[in-house]
């Protein structure tokens, strides 16, 4: 116990931690899980959109890690590597998703299209206040490819680095740059209608 | 429109001060220029206010309860998995142990034939030369010439068996209480 409060004090590093950890020091992991455990979910119910399926990959993450521990090379930072496991779990679900689908009924039946029809009869303002805000740009970033929803989730949700996004997706620095550019672009037009309702002000003072 | 779709490349960069001076001061009198172009660039700037402040989800309150859970599971299924430190070296080993021990089965069987001959292995082994049960004394040490070899299983079995034939009634009687001793 006093140790735990000891590396709570010291905020000592993932990697620090990581390395206790494959030592045998199960109270380093636990650190770890807690460090990381709100912020994996909020990535990957972004990626997967269903609070109950990101609950189960970020378990299964930890468990991962748990079991793999002696694969983490200190090379890397911590966080991209868990985030690595946790973004290709995601996407693994997302497939596995697309594949049921195909095979599934259900997929006549497009809930998704409620966010997508303006109701006529309120106002734009009245429409997209408060947490339906939130459930528009949501339902957006879910619709985006899985290379555009991936980097702009770990860059303007998570606000990681560009040269942290590169070792965490495995690929190069400038295809990071240009697939974050061409998501936002892709992004800001599909929720066009409920950013021009944020920029009036703005352009009021650009007058 | 293609300077739009060139202006365009630079947004993201451009908001993030991420430009040469010439390219920046390209995309800034484009903008000065072009609606399109700057109503692009106002809802990218606020695109990415709204992605930073979206709620953030956090995980149950039985998070790390249920994570506990899963690894008590997993380790009372395989407790040496997860804690070996060289458990990356369990598979090479296995392996090497079954080369090392198929090379000395190979070995006793090719260079002691006499072994073969007391342990009753030219019965076991389905060399299918007998037709009749084999009396205890095929399989007798004594009579089965030393240079008898596993590949020319047939002809030990012969020799075995004209052994046999040379055997009185005493000797093999003899054998056949030794043969049963020995499956004791």
């Amino acid at each position: 116990m006093n140790r735990k409060r000891n590396l709570k004090r010291d905020k000592v590093t993932d990697e620090q931690l990581i390395a206790r950890f494959q030592q045998g020091d199960l109270q380093a992991f636990d650190i770890l899980v807690r460090r990381y455990k709100d912020q994996l979910l909020n990535y990957v119910y972004r990626f997967v959109g269903n609070r109950s399926d990101a609950e189960d990959i970020v378990q299964e993450t930890f468990l991962r890690v748990y079991k793999n521990k002696h694969y983490y090379k200190e090379i890397a930072k911590f966080s991209t590597w868990i985030y690595t496991i946790a973004g290709n779990l995601a996407k693994t679900e997302l497939r596995r998703r697309k594949r049921r689908k195909i095979f599934s009924v259900s997929n006549f039946v497009n809930d998704e299209k409620d966010f997508d029809i303006p109701d006529a009869e309120r106002s734009p303002e009245q429409q997209v206040d408060g947490s339906l805000k939130d459930d528009i740009i949501q339902k957006a970033i879910e619709k985006l490819p899985p290379k555009f929803k991936e980097v702009i989730l770990l860059r303007d949700v998570q606000g990681f680095s560009y040269e942290e996004i590169s070792q965490i997706l495995g690929i190069p620095l400038g295809t990071v740059k240009s697939r974050v550019n061409r998501g936002r672009l892709k992004l800001q037009e599909d929720l066009k209608f409920l950013l021009e309702t944020e920029a009036k002000p703005s352009e009021e003072t650009k007058a | 429109m293609q300077d739009c779709d060139r202006i365009r490349m630079f947004i993201s960069s451009y908001l993030e001060g991420d430009l040469s001076h010439e390219v920046h001061r390209e995309v800034e009198a484009h903008l000065t220029t072009c609606n399109e172009c700057h109503a692009v660039y106002v809802r990218t700037r606020l695109l990415c206010v709204r992605l930073k402040h979206l709620p953030r989800v956090k995980a149950s309150a039985n998070f790390e309860a249920r994570l506990h859970k899963q690894i008590s599971v997993l380790s009372s299924r395989n407790p040496s998995a997860s804690w070996l430190p060289l458990q990356g070296w369990k598979t090479p080993l296995a392996a090497s142990a079954a080369v090392l021990g198929s090379v000395a089965l190979i070995m006793l069987f090719s260079q002691n034939p006499s072994n073969v001959d007391k342990r009753g292995y030219i019965e076991q082994s389905g060399i299918g030369t007998m037709n009749k049960p084999v009396p205890a004394a095929a399989t007798a040490p004594a009579s089965v010439p030393k240079t008898a070899t596993l590949k020319s299983g047939v002809r030990a079995t012969d020799e075995a068996r004209a052994a046999q034939d040379s055997l009185n009634p005493e000797q093999e009687i003899r054998q056949q209480r030794l043969q049963l001793v020995g499956d004791n």
